[in-house]
């Protein structure tokens, strides 16, 4: 009996052993690993520089493009909206879409991003080559070429000048030339210009300051995006909202790649859930541009169920926004 | 390219459909063989038959054959690459890359099979014709070195002078003209320290990806070949191969290069999407929405491919 038992117990322990070597050795398949550059990967993955909105927006509120806008809640959506753009990589379209780039890849919170290394894209971290015809159909230069991230807080080549606009134009080229993206709708450049040049005049230091990524900030974008579709319903088209809540879900599902399986599995049905009825909303609104009251009052009533959010805070150090954990998988 | 290149595309790849599909029979026992036999509990690490079937990677054994082939480890190449070719009859790459082994190895009489294999299996692949070349030289059959080295011109003169395959035919005829004339230094194989380097892979394939971004159709698929030569059968690949040929038109050659991708990944996001276009391009537009149906399943949190091919379906009602 005693040496069944030493039996039993060796067979559990070899079986503790298989089980916690496999866990060890399973890689984290994050999307943002890929093009995040090994040694500086956990950290970026966890972390991202500081941003405030609110000082940003006081900043920028004194400052000569401001004043192009009615009132300082209009100024606020715009650099709200600007924002939400900048984070939804359907608004570039092509490679970058398809690989999950957004702007804000590139330029996390508005700054550089030192860990960013594409595959056959950048050289050394925190570069890109911009001319590269893997994104590009019309900017490939067939040189290999790459130039450092900058860092859109600071001083920058592109003129923010209001009365020739080359900062429109830039963004333009970039969405649809370097990227190969849609022709953007109305109000889409107007309002990734106004973001861009209110981080620069923001009077950041180059000194990046960071954070830890967390689940409510995410959770935090993808319902601002979603408020955001919400009230461009009353606008003429529907392709804003359709891409806003395009951002909202890609937003969800930053978050739910990061909740484990198995571990998370409510938390994860939940943002499926509400991915799922965005999705609606969109054919929705894709099936006949004019349902504006049907849709909003489905957007409306689905953005209220987003008040019943299970409690990620509690989970939050055992998923994938946690250093240790994907410390422990090893290779992310 | 050239319509002589264009056939001989689909049967290269037709094998890998056969190839995949032998795979999924297969697998237990490669995987057992693998492990070095294993005992009971089916072979698959004691998991069932049908799950150890999707764990068995034909890419990664085809990966450390490349590994070992460029380390000089030849026994260990040989060792991969047979297996490869065991569950993959009709794969030229991996048959290519077993007679380079042998050769290698200093063993050219081994080396032929594998090389004419390759050579009947993927008519279009140059380097698998001068590398057989130049085997039966080094086994004194030059009249068969003479043989090919025929069929190699009266490609060259097809190709013309601007074709995308030109600079490889013109390198792979003088390769086998110097052997012929006595040359032991006559080039032979590929560089394999580029294709175990995983970076210089990749580019292979980020290359292609741009030549096709440019409309460069006919290099790309050379390009996307030798990213073939590098991982073996992989996905992505076989998708990029579909939607060049598709580009040139060559419909029927897109359409099997897409299903080898979805044998082997079914829920291949981008195979999904080019196959639907193709299938909005031949008029097909339920086959094209049951893809998008299938992408929208699988894409829970939205995915680029799905909005591409509902933009495609949408421009051809309209």
């Amino acid at each position: 009996m005693d040496r069944q038992f030493r039996n039993l117990i060796l067979l559990c322990s070899a079986f503790a052993c298989f089980t916690a070597s496999a866990l060890a050795q399973s890689s984290v398949d994050l999307r943002e690993a890929s093009w995040l550059a090994s040694d500086h990967r956990i950290f970026a993955l966890t972390h991202e520089p500081v941003m405030d909105r609110e000082r940003i927006l006081a900043t920028a509120a004194s400052t000569p493009f401001a004043s192009e806008y009615t009132s300082l809640e209009a100024f606020r959506g715009d650099l709200e909206l600007g924002e939400h753009l900048f984070k939804t990589p359907l608004l570039l379209g092509g490679q970058a879409a398809k690989a999950g780039l957004s702007c804000n890849s590139c330029h996390v919170n508005g700054r550089s991003n030192p860990a960013f290394q594409f595959p056959a894209i950048s050289g050394e971290a925190g570069t890109a080559d911009t001319t590269h015809s893997f994104f590009s159909k019309t900017l490939g230069n067939g040189e290999f070429d790459p130039v450092p991230i900058p860092d859109l807080t600071q001083p920058g080549k592109v003129s923010h000048d209001l009365e020739t606009r080359d900062l429109e134009k830039f963004l333009g080229t970039i969405v649809v030339e370097e990227f190969g993206g849609e022709q953007p709708a109305p109000g889409v450049i107007e309002a990734l210009s106004s973001y861009v040049r209110a981080l620069r005049v923001s009077g950041q230091s180059p000194d990046v300051e960071f954070r830890r990524r967390s689940i409510a900030r995410d959770l935090a974008d993808a319902k601002a995006m979603a408020g955001h579709a919400l009230s461009q319903l009353d606008e003429e088209g529907s392709a804003l909202p359709i891409l806003l809540l395009a951002g909202s879900r890609d937003r969800l599902a930053i978050i739910h790649e990061r909740l484990i399986a198995g571990e998370h599995d409510t938390h994860r049905a939940w943002l499926t859930e509400r991915s799922r009825e965005m999705g609606a909303i969109q054919a929705m609104l894709r099936r006949d541009a004019s349902p504006r009251g049907e849709a909003m009052r489905v957007l409306s009533q689905a953005l209220s169920g987003w008040d019943e959010v299970p409690d990620f805070e509690i989970i939050e150090r055992s998923t994938y926004y946690s250093e240790n954990i994907l410390t422990a998988r090893n290779e992310p | 390219m050239t319509e002589q290149s264009k056939s001989p595309a689909f049967t290269r790849y037709h094998a890998l459909g056969v190839l995949f599909a032998t795979t999924l029979i297969a697998a237990p026992l490669a995987v057992a063989s693998a492990a070095g036999g294993g005992g009971g509990g089916g072979g698959g690490g004691g998991s069932a038959p049908s799950a150890s079937a999707q764990r068995y990677d034909p890419a990664e054994e085809y990966r450390s054959g490349i590994t070992a082939l460029d380390a000089g480890n030849y026994d260990a190449a040989i060792r991969h690459f047979k297996r490869v070719t065991r569950v993959a009859r009709r794969n030229a790459d991996a048959q290519y890359l077993l007679g380079i082994s042998h050769l290698r190895s200093g063993d050219p009489r081994r080396a032929r099979r594998p090389l004419e294999a390759a050579t009947r299996n993927a008519p279009e692949m140059i380097i698998a014709h001068r590398d057989l070349a130049i085997t039966y030289t080094q086994l004194e059959r030059d009249d068969d070195a003479r043989e090919v080295l025929d069929q190699l011109n009266v490609r060259s003169a097809a190709c013309g002078a601007n074709c995308a395959e030109k600079s490889i035919l013109d390198e792979a005829i003088a390769a086998v003209e110097g052997a012929l004339a006595g040359n032991a230094q006559a080039m032979i194989g590929v560089d394999t320290a580029r294709l175990a380097n995983a970076s210089s892979a990749d580019a292979l394939y980020y290359q292609a990806v741009g030549l096709i971004n440019e409309g460069e159709y006919a290099a790309a698929l050379m390009r996307l070949d030798e990213a073939a030569l590098a991982f073996g059968p992989h996905p992505d690949i076989l998708t990029y191969q579909g939607f060049a040929n598709r580009k040139l038109s060559q419909f029927h050659v897109a359409e099997a290069y897409y299903n080898r991708a979805l044998t082997i990944a079914p829920h291949h996001l981008g195979a999904l999407e080019y196959y639907g276009e193709l299938k909005v391009e031949r008029g097909d537009l339920d086959g094209a929405r049951a893809h998008l149906a299938k992408l929208e399943e699988l894409c829970s949190f939205g995915c680029y491919e799905a909005e591409e091919l509902r933009t495609w379906i949408d421009n051809s009602e309209t």
